[in-house]
């Protein structure tokens, strides 16, 4: 008896480690995902939202604001993932001109029950938050 | 290949007037013009027709003297997007060692044309009177056969008696005063009649004069004498006289006429003429006459320079060796016909007795449309045609230095250092008159003279090209082809023994005489040497000009102005004809002879022939080019300066290609080319030097640590700089200034300004497969999307109105468009309103 609980114990242990492990798992595979998606469509949309009648008048750099929030967004949801995970774009400081963007995107993980089956609890979730801050630069 | 490449810059092309900064100014002044005023410094009066004044008894005329001076200047600058002008600038002007593909220059072609007038009222060209006379030709035949039978009877009557005799002696001449005589029966009666006949032909008359007179019965008589006119009306004339009285004067003609004894009948022809034109009559007072003999000239001297002012010579056409005009904004035969005046007006001032006109014609396109989207720019060409929606009108802007330029945007794909120009040139369907070429050439010397560029592309040494200014013209300026006057021996002279070719000032029409040009000499047949000249008794000429310090004398009379034609002895004459230093000599009435064996009587021609190579007017072609290239900044365009020993190299640079592009028919073409130094900074550019290819951008992206965001230091050069203030002792938080806020970069993310949280992913990715990433479709013009609004994405600005409008930003907000208003003034407002 002593040995089954003892065996019980040992299996609900692994589990709980196998919990944790996925948590985690998702943990570092989405921050790294979210990281590179981030950098690599804040790139693009950045470019994309060149004002480019702006520099023709002027030869100075500018983007639009909301043109790049526009491109972002769509780059961004094309994602493979965007549509299963729990993302929230958060777009913060913006400067047209010259151009600079600082936004954050918050990856909720999945619910998991580690230790309890109390509803009223909650399964345990980690939001995953990555913030980029970019400028586009050159020489005039 | 690179240092080359480096030079080419902003070319300059042009006439510079010989200061430094008049490189764009291209004046052609008829006469003696101040090129800057374009005011005649030497005033050639003309007379003009004689004007009639007065109406009455007495007539007055006058011819009032004008003077019309006519300048033509042609001005083109480029200006940077600074405002400052490229070639009229100084050292202390920034300017930019390039202009960026795809952003714009400032252009300005203007041309001017002055037409100075003025009426000489005072001095030697004060207005002269002439009193006018009539005159009236009667013209008389001596016979012919009666056109009809025709009679008057002319009665002489009086108030005494008178003896028979006095009677006969009354009738007698009046038939004679009517043309007749009385022959035969010497009888008189009261009505006599005589019969005007030829003179010698028996007249019966009627033979009742005297029958039943007394002798000294003395009678009250009333003589009638009948004429019947015998005269053909269609009988040639035979003879005629004048007779002369003033204008208001009733001139009769007599009715008969004495010539060589004989008799002559009036034939009722005659015809009156004036001694002057009789145009205008008004005035009666001298006063009067003189004020409308100077206001009459006044309106032909205004009239005449208006005439004067619709000679402009210029226009422009752009041309560059891009793809731009081919790639679907602009084509190239639309270019040309953007080139539209916009202003067009005449301008009279000084309505005294001098003034001038002047007509300013500027070139530019209607309107220049940038799109807000699309970035395109579209030239519109039509008159009165706006800018659609969508678009800014950018199409004027006002230079530092005052003037209006328009915008023309260099094409974004421009490659680096891709050859990109501005070319004015006159049209090159009309070419400039001869007296427009020969002024240009003799106002504009070879310091700024690229290459005179001629039909056989014969190249010019200084002095021939000088000589261009000269050639062709003989005393009364009248054009002439120096290989043209072949001298025949002129009918009705006899040709002496030994006389080779007589060159009378009479012998060619049109010439009095011959302007001798260096490099073109006179030769008898082409092989032969001329051996003598004659000089003797009038036979040569020479034109000598006299002045105070070197009077002429015409017998004992001194003469200190003017000119007189000399006799020359045969070394004058001689070295005056061949080819030696003297020039711009005049020279007629040659008399060649040869002793040589060979020459015979019968050959009886002589002809100017050309030495040297020269110019075969008007075959000219002006192509005055001021290139100078230079790779330090900021002094990108000098005018060009002669350099000592470096004469060859500026005679004889050309570049192939605009060679080529000027190479027209026979005439005088003016050519203007601005070579812009162009450098791709909007796209990368990748390969070697010459085979670059676009690639990419030449921005870039960068992740930052917005704390820090430059932490080795912020390049000068960058597009940071100048908006970047990293802190210092009073301001610790790193800034970004620009003219619509000041941000603190450590506020990054202090407040949230979109969030994107519920969105519907599979509707945006179907909007994304109809619309690629980089369209600007949903994009407003105030510089919001409606994909924001359409898609869930929430806003959390407080003011969406802190976002600028497409195309505008702070640099373009200060920027500033110019129209013309009703008061034809410039008015300029910004561009992003």
């Amino acid at each position: 008896m002593k040995w089954s609980f003892a065996s019980l114990g040992m299996i609900m242990i692994g589990l709980f480690g196998i919990l944790v492990i996925l948590l985690f798992n998702e943990i570092t595979v989405s921050n790294e995902q979210d990281y590179y998606t981030l950098k690599d469509a804040t790139e693009a949309s950045l470019i994309d939202a060149v004002d480019v009648a702006y520099y023709r008048l002027t030869g100075g750099i500018k983007i639009s604001e909301e043109k790049f929030v526009e491109s972002f967004t769509r780059r961004f949801t094309e994602t493979s993932t965007f549509g299963q995970g729990n993302y929230r774009i958060e777009f913060y400081q913006i400067i047209e001109y010259p151009a600079k963007v600082s936004l954050r995107i918050v990856d909720a993980t999945n619910a998991y029950n580690i230790y309890t089956y109390d509803s009223s609890v909650g399964a345990t979730q980690a939001n995953i938050v990555n913030e980029l801050s970019a400028i586009l630069d050159g020489y005039k | 290949m690179i240092k080359k490449a480096i030079l080419f810059g902003i070319v300059l092309l042009l006439m510079p007037l010989g200061v430094a900064f008049a490189a764009t100014t291209i004046t052609i002044p008829e006469y003696d013009v101040d090129p800057v005023t374009g005011t005649p410094t030497r005033w050639e009066p003309q007379e003009t027709e004689m004007i009639r004044f007065g109406g009455g008894y007495e007539a007055y005329g006058c011819k009032p003297r004008i003077s019309v001076g006519w300048s033509n200047t042609i001005v083109a600058d480029v200006y940077n997007m600074e405002g400052e002008s490229l070639i009229n600038g100084t050292n202390k002007t920034r300017v930019e060692s390039f202009f960026a593909a795809g952003t714009w220059i400032g252009l300005r072609s203007k041309e001017t044309i002055v037409a100075n007038w003025q009426v000489y009222t005072s001095g030697e060209y004060a207005p002269k009177y002439y009193k006018l006379t009539k005159t009236k030709t009667c013209y008389y035949k001596k016979d012919g056969t009666p056109a009809s039978s025709s009679a008057s009877y002319v009665t002489i009557t009086g108030n005494e008696y008178i003896t028979e005799a006095k009677c006969k002696a009354a009738a007698t001449a009046s038939c004679n005063d009517k043309g007749g005589t009385i022959v035969g029966t010497t009888a008189c009666t009261t009505y006599q009649t005589c019969v005007a006949q030829k003179p010698g032909r028996e007249v019966l008359l009627d033979s009742i004069c005297g029958a039943g007179l007394m002798p000294e019965t003395r009678y009250q008589y009333s003589l009638s004498c009948k004429v019947t006119s015998t005269i053909a009306e269609t009988a040639a004339k035979t003879a005629e006289q004048t007779i002369t009285g003033l204008v208001g004067e009733t001139l009769t003609c007599p009715r008969s006429m004495t010539k060589n004894g004989e008799y002559y009948y009036y034939t009722s022809e005659s015809k009156e003429t004036y001694n002057e034109p009789q145009e205008i009559s008004v005035g009666e007072t001298p006063r009067e006459v003189r004020e409308k003999c100077i206001e009459d000239g006044r309106a032909i001297a205004i009239e005449q320079a208006k005439d004067r002012v619709k000679e402009d010579v210029s226009g422009a056409k752009f041309i560059n060796l891009n793809s731009y005009p081919a790639n679907g904004i602009i084509k190239k035969s639309q270019l040309e016909s953007i080139t539209v005046p916009i202003q067009d007006k005449y301008n009279e001032e000084d309505y005294g007795t001098s003034g001038k006109i002047t007509r300013v014609v500027l070139y530019r396109p209607n309107r220049v449309c940038l799109n807000q989207k699309t970035a395109a720019v579209e030239y519109k060409v039509k008159t009165n045609e706006k800018c659609p929606s969508g678009t800014l009108d950018v199409t004027l802007g006002k230079a530092k230095d005052g003037e209006i330029y328009w915008r023309y945007f260099i094409p974004l794909n421009t490659k680096s250092l891709q050859p990109f120009y501005f070319k004015i040139e006159k049209d090159p369907i009309q070419s400039l008159t001869e007296k427009q070429c020969m002024s240009v050439i003799r106002y504009y010397p070879l310091n700024y003279t690229k290459q005179i560029v001629l039909q056989n592309n014969n190249k010019f040494s200084e002095n021939q090209v000088t000589a261009l200014g000269q050639i062709g013209y003989n005393a009364n300026g009248t054009d002439i082809n120096p290989s043209a006057p072949t001298c025949k021996l002129q009918s009705g002279v006899t040709k002496l023994p030994g006389e080779v070719c007589k060159y009378y000032s009479s012998g060619l029409s049109g010439y009095t005489s011959l302007v001798r040009v260096p490099g073109v000499t006179l030769s008898i047949n082409p092989d032969k040497a001329l051996t003598q000249v004659e000089a003797n008794n009038n036979s040569c000429q020479i034109k000598q000009t006299c002045t105070t310090s070197s009077p002429c004398y015409e017998g004992n009379r001194r003469k200190t102005s003017g000119y007189i034609w000399a006799n020359a002895n045969y070394n004058t004459c001689k070295r005056y004809i061949t080819n030696n230093p003297m020039q711009n000599s005049y020279i007629k009435n040659i008399v060649f002879k040869s002793t040589s064996e060979g020459y015979t009587d019968e050959m009886t021609e002589c002809t100017w022939k050309k030495t040297s190579p020269i110019l075969d007017r008007p075959a000219c072609k002006i192509y005055i080019e001021n290139y100078a290239v230079y790779s330090d900044y900021p002094n990108l365009i000098r005018p060009k300066t002669k350099m000592a020993g470096s004469e060859t190299e500026e005679y004889s640079y050309n570049k192939k290609k605009d060679e080529e592009q000027i190479d027209k028919d026979n005439g005088c073409y003016l050519s203007t080319i601005i070579n812009f130094r162009v450098q791709q900074k909007f796209y990368g550019e990748v390969g070697e030097e010459g085979k670059k290819k676009l690639e990419g951008y030449n921005f870039y992206y960068r992740p930052i640590n917005y704390s820090e965001p430059f932490p080795n230091g912020l390049a000068s050069d960058s597009l940071w700089s100048g908006f970047y203030n990293e802190g210092d002792n009073t301001v610790s938080t790193k800034l970004v200034k620009n003219s619509k806020a000041i941000i603190k970069l450590d506020e990054s993310f202090k407040n949230i300004t979109y969030v994107a949280d519920k969105i519907n992913v599979s509707d945006i990715r179907k909007y994304t497969k109809k619309n690629p990433y980089t369209s600007w479709n949903d994009m407003n013009l105030n510089g919001t999307s409606n994909f924001i609004s359409d898609y869930s994405i929430t806003r959390k600005k407080n003011n969406i109105g802190t976002v600028y409008p497409l195309g505008c930003g702070p640099i373009a907000s200060s920027m500033k468009t110019c129209y013309l208003d009703s008061n034809n003034k410039y008015v300029c407002e910004a561009i992003c309103k």
